[in-house]
């Protein structure tokens, strides 16, 4: 029995989170959000559900995937949460309601003051310092549009954080009022009706429109109505909201998908009112009144509309959904930590924890299904390889990180493997997703890398390069702190350090030349020219050259196991540098990654493998664990 | 052979020295780009022997470095006599050996790129044919007559040699070109469009000037600003600069001052002085003679027939006054030349002519009864077959900036072959065709919606394009057999144990 144990856990852990692949259905007796949910749209140049609409926008508000109603309250005083749809019907239905709920975050103290805001939590006052409703700010919109005009107007470089804030704000301002404007304009008070009177009154408001532009009598009423309705209109057009209505014309043309504004200049043209923006305006009606039962009624009768022509579009939107509900990156950041707190137990007490070693081993394993899970989801969404942008990039870099962690505890079962896996998992999800705040992760590709196989082959290729310098780094890593730290590194661990960490480097050097030529080759076939000097390129380079200077420097003796493992933790400064510092240069072909915040993490992280480039400098008599390797790193050569 | 240099070459010290200098090369010619411009950097740092005071973040640093050709050429003599020196054959080596042998491939292949390889565009319009391309950066002053009825001549001189401002001569021609000016980048204005700029910024600024020439004519103005953001703004300011409460009703406060005939003063002398600063300002943000008026008139020069002389006695530049520009730095921006030839014909001179590429097309110049044409352009290599744009199409996708797609169908026609043909030129699916390779050129989103109907091919030759696909097979089958052999041996060795 206890043999089982370990896999058993294990594979509960893995059922817990598969069961998320299940959307669970809304309450009966109340409106069907998870169908409203997973209606299809095209935002960002592409089809998704409304669902992941909400999702991403919640992510830039307020950088969580649902709407905390009462933030200023604890977890135990449960406060009102509600999902991304729920929120985003309200946001689009019933835009007064939703002014009042605090789902814009704000950070920055000067900014908080420009907008008179609390900066302080207090529960009394139903204000948590961070989350404010639009009705918070809306009174201080002047001075925001001013102040960030002044921020948008200056160069990245030269913005200082309350700019950087301010630059975000505004950006939170014009999605906010996007929304908002998607299904309606935002001043309706009853849409169906007002939609109605619009339909109704069009042909005789274009006819006198006509007639005044010929300077001819016309009917002063009708047209009166019909421009008050145009410039309401025009000011939905000018935020540029979601496209929600369907093409009129599927079989000649899949794409050409409508916001809200171009059906209604489509009725003003004559072509009548398109089926969606009448079954939007009837769940609109239906909503502000709580008439569950007819939303749901008109939801239903436009998913049965659509069923006829948009069936793709309509499975496509679902299955987005339930990706979103798997969270398959989330729960397997959790099994990591797991995994991570086991194989640090089992160093504590090699001799009695067998056990708990392999317990975590299976949680890495159950944490690297459920990732691989996710990779492949978000491929077969997307159709197309696993690395597209950064965000993926980290993803793909954790995933083979891992998979070179576990090939590493099969053959020295000491958890050196598991610590490598879980720790570099968790930290590549961890800034996933923090590159998720910016937006849509699955954004259309642009001209340029619109192709498969350079993407599968190049990309994947010189990913798996930095996931293996990263992994080499890391267990140098593990090294330089147990032997200073602590009197754990014994001269056999030491040993069978040094070896993988060869081994990785390797591995490294293979992946990263073959991925960087491969990118050079792309580029011939894409602009004629094999290498260009673009920073990405160098980067690359520079990822080769730095593995090619650890193998020679090894080989010609330059460097025993200490140097090694010093060399191998400079290779983490390289790959981070090329992963993320030439992104921040924002030159070049390659430069569409461009980001900011990260600079000072960048920075910080540099710093500390320099420190600890340093300490592994220091002679070994002063290391806590220089008893126990015996003098080995200063002795004799490392068999090649 | 000396020994110890023979030893000095052959060792890994050496290599590894190489390789850590490359590193540092690398990461400082990358960074320097942001400063450098990507073009200049790679100029200065990889196509160079050395390298004397790099820039890093913006700071310069009085080191020299190595450049790219001398690292380069240093790893490579390292490489191959390491080899000469180290090689024996055995399967355990063979994996090293066969890297290496990739990587000499590779340098190589590189080192032949930089030397052979010629870039150049093909600018063309739907339905437009062209039998040549044009260079970026280079130009060249052509002079062309006709042979025949459809035969052209045509004689190109580099602009190297326009540069050193000699004579110029050639058999066919009855006469000499004497180069009386060369700039390597300017701008060419018409001199009745400069000086109609002028009088409109003087009248501009006259107007401001009596806008705010009287008490009475503060209160009309400050009923002005109050309708337009820009000017309450400035008036906020002019307030806040006499000293004066700038917040509250701006035509109360203009009435108030008003009232005051020394503070008006002050008041009327500050508001003119502001707001004839950011007319000048406007001015100095436009192109062309609008710009360069603003700033004759900040540097208290005077604009007049004098001051912007014809450029030459005949042709365009008689109506057309051309002055020098500093050197661009930028990528995506080039320097345009100009210069003033002067005819002479058996030692009399005919006049001389403005050339530049800033003027459409080329113009005519009667020698001996004959009629030639010159004009100064970017330098054209002619194809033996001429390429036509049928279609071009720029695509984003919906409802985004996006580029999704662009693509141009041409038609290829070379007589001398006999060969009509057309394909399709697509981001990542180039044509190669007559030891050329076309690409499609991506646009920006403005300069698309400025060129529409529009599509640009990069024109590549490189004879050794092929090198690299060489280099890289070779490179990664050395790696790959390396890797495995170690990992067999590793396996092999455990199962034992």
């Amino acid at each position: 029995m206890k043999k089982w144990i370990p896999s058993i856990v294990a594979g509960l852990c893995a059922v817990w989170a598969f069961a998320g692949l299940n959307v669970p259905a809304s309450k009966p007796g109340g409106f069907n959000f998870r169908d409203f949910g997973r209606l299809p749209v095209v935002s960002n140049g592409r089809t998704q559900p409304l669902d992941s609409l909400a999702r991403n926008a919640l992510l830039q508000l307020r950088e969580k995937q649902s709407a905390n109603l009462e933030p200023w309250k604890a977890w135990y005083q449960r406060p009102q949460i509600l999902s991304a749809t729920e929120w985003l019907a309200c946001m689009m239905l019933k835009p007064e309601v939703a002014d009042s709920w605090p789902v814009i975050r704000i950070n920055n103290p000067d900014l908080l003051g420009l907008l008179g805001l609390p900066a302080n939590a207090d529960p009394e006052k139903q204000v948590d310092g961070k989350h404010f409703s639009w009705n918070a700010i809306k009174g201080k919109l002047e001075d925001l549009q001013r102040e960030g005009q002044r921020a948008g107007q200056l160069d990245q470089s030269r913005r200082t954080p309350y700019d950087q804030a301010l630059v975000r704000l505004m950006k939170c301002v014009g999605l906010y009022m996007r929304l908002q404007n998607t299904v309606q304009p935002q001043n309706a008070k009853d849409w169906p009706a007002e939609l109605g009177q619009f339909v109704a009154n069009a042909p005789a408001g274009v006819k006198a429109y006509n007639a005044q532009q010929e300077k001819k009598p016309h009917d002063e009423a009708a047209l009166e109505r019909f421009m008050r309705d145009i410039s309401r209109f025009d000011v939905m057009a000018r935020l540029d909201p979601a496209l929600i209505i369907p093409p009129a014309h599927p079989e000649r043309n899949r794409t050409e998908w409508m916001r809200t504004v171009d059906a209604l200049v489509g009725v003003a043209r004559g072509d009548g009112a398109h089926f969606a923006l009448n079954a939007y305006a009837r769940m609109t009606g239906a909503y502000r009144t709580d008439n569950f039962a007819k939303f749901n009624e008109a939801l239903a009768d436009y998913r049965t509309a659509l069923t006829t022509h948009f069936q793709p579009e309509l499975a496509k939107a679902s299955r987005e959904q339930r990706f979103n509900f798997f969270e398959p990156f989330y729960k397997s950041m959790n099994l990591y930590v797991l995994a991570f707190l086991g194989a640090l137990g089992f160093w504590f007490a090699p001799q009695r924890m067998e056990g708990l070693r392999r317990t975590a081993a299976w949680m890495v394993g159950a944490a690297l299904l459920v990732h691989t899970t996710g990779l492949i989801f978000r491929m077969v969404l997307e159709g197309r390889p696993p690395v597209t942008n950064l965000y993926s990039s980290a993803i793909f870099i954790g995933w083979g990180a891992c998979i070179l962690g576990l090939i590493l505890e099969r053959f020295w079962r000491n958890s050196i493997g598991i610590v490598v896996s879980s720790t570099i998992g968790f930290t590549t999800l961890i800034i996933a997703h923090h590159l998720s705040l910016t937006g849509d992760t699955m954004e259309m590709m642009r001209a340029v890398l619109d192709t498969n196989f350079w993407l599968a082959t190049h990309v994947v290729v010189v990913t798996l390069g930095y996931s293996a310098t990263f992994v080499a780094g890391f267990l140098a890593l593990i090294y330089l702190v147990r032997g200073f730290f602590t009197r754990s590194l014994d001269a056999a661990t030491a040993q069978s350090l040094a070896k993988m960490v060869y081994g990785i480097v390797c591995f490294a050097t293979l992946f990263s030349f073959v991925g960087t030529v491969l990118g050079g080759i792309w580029a011939d076939q894409s602009w004629g020219r094999f290498w260009g000097w673009d920073p990405k390129e160098n980067g690359a380079l520079i990822i080769v050259l730095w593995n090619a200077l650890i193998l020679h420097a090894r080989w010609g003796g330059l460097v025993r196991e200490r140097g090694l493992m010093n060399l191998a933790i400079g290779g983490n400064i390289v790959t981070a540098w090329s992963w993320f510092g030439v992104n921040m240069l924002g030159i070049g072909l390659h430069s569409y990654g461009f980001m900011d915040s990260a600079f000072m993490w960048l920075m910080l992280f540099v710093v500390s493998q320099l420190a600890l480039v340093a300490l592994g400098c220091l002679p070994v008599s002063i290391w806590r664990s220089s008893a126990a390797l015996g003098g080995a790193s200063r002795g004799k050569p490392l068999p090649v | 052979m000396n020994s110890s240099l023979w030893k000095f070459f052959t060792s890994l010290r050496l290599t590894v020295v190489c390789l850590g200098l490359s590193i540092l090369l690398v990461f400082v010619g990358t960074v320097a780009q942001a400063d450098e411009g990507l073009y200049q950097a790679q100029e200065r740092y990889f196509k160079q022997w050395f390298v004397w005071a790099p820039t890093l973040f913006g700071h310069q640093l009085p080191v020299l470095l190595p450049g790219g050709y001398l690292l380069g050429t240093v790893l490579l003599a390292n490489l191959i006599a390491a080899h000469i020196k180290r090689f024996n054959w055995s399967w355990r080596k063979f994996g090293i050996n066969l890297t290496h042998l990739g990587i000499i491939v590779l340098l190589v292949g590189q080192l032949l790129t930089d030397m052979l390889a010629k870039e150049s565009h093909l600018r063309l319009v739907e339905g437009e044919s062209r039998s040549y391309t044009e260079s970026h950066r280079e130009h060249e002053l052509a002079v062309m007559s006709d042979t025949d009825a459809n035969q052209e001549e045509v004689a190109s001189i580099p602009e190297a040699l326009v540069a050193r401002k000699g004579e110029i001569s050639r058999p066919q021609w009855p006469f000499v070109l004497r180069v009386k000016e060369y700039q390597v980048n300017g701008e060419v204005l018409e001199t009745a469009d400069v000086l109609q700029t002028a009088g409109r910024l003087t009248s501009a600024l006259a107007t401001v000037e009596s806008q705010y020439a009287t008490p009475e004519g503060l209160v009309a103005q400050a009923e002005r600003a109050v309708q337009t953001a820009g000017r309450g703004e400035v008036w906020r300011k002019a307030l806040a600069a006499i000293g004066q409460p700038s917040s509250g009703d701006l035509v109360e406060l203009a009435k108030k001052i008003a009232a005051q005939p020394e503070l008006a003063a002050r008041l009327q002398e500050e508001l003119k002085t502001r707001f004839q600063t950011e007319m000048l300002a406007g001015f100095r943000q436009q192109p062309g003679a609008t710009s360069y008026v603003a700033v004759q008139h900040l540097l208290k020069l005077p604009v007049t027939p004098e001051t912007v002389p014809a450029s030459s006695t005949q042709g365009v530049g008689q109506k057309a006054f051309a002055r020098p520009v500093a050197e661009t730095k930028e990528m995506d921006r080039n320097n345009t030349p100009y210069a003033v030839v002067e005819v002479v014909e058996s030692g009399k001179s005919l006049g001389t002519w403005l050339v530049s590429p800033w003027l459409v097309g080329p113009q005519e110049i009667t020698v001996a009864g004959k009629k030639w044409r010159v004009a100064f352009r970017s330098e054209r290599t002619y194809l033996p077959f001429s390429v036509k744009l049928l279609t071009t199409t720029h695509e984003v996708y919906r409802g985004t900036d996006i580029p999704k797609n662009f693509q141009s169908r041409v038609r290829i026609s070379n007589p001398a072959k006999g060969e009509t043909r057309e394909a399709d030129i697509y981001m990542n699916n180039p044509l190669r065709y007559a030891g050329l390779t076309f690409f499609q050129y991506q646009m920006g989103k403005e300069e698309r919606d400025a060129n529409v109907g529009n599509s640009t091919l990069q024109v590549v030759r490189n004879p050794s394009w092929l090198t690299p696909y060489l280099g890289c097979v070779i490179v990664s089958l050395g790696m790959a057999f390396q890797f495995l052999f170690h990992l067999v041996g590793f396996l092999s060795k455990r199962r034992v144990a």
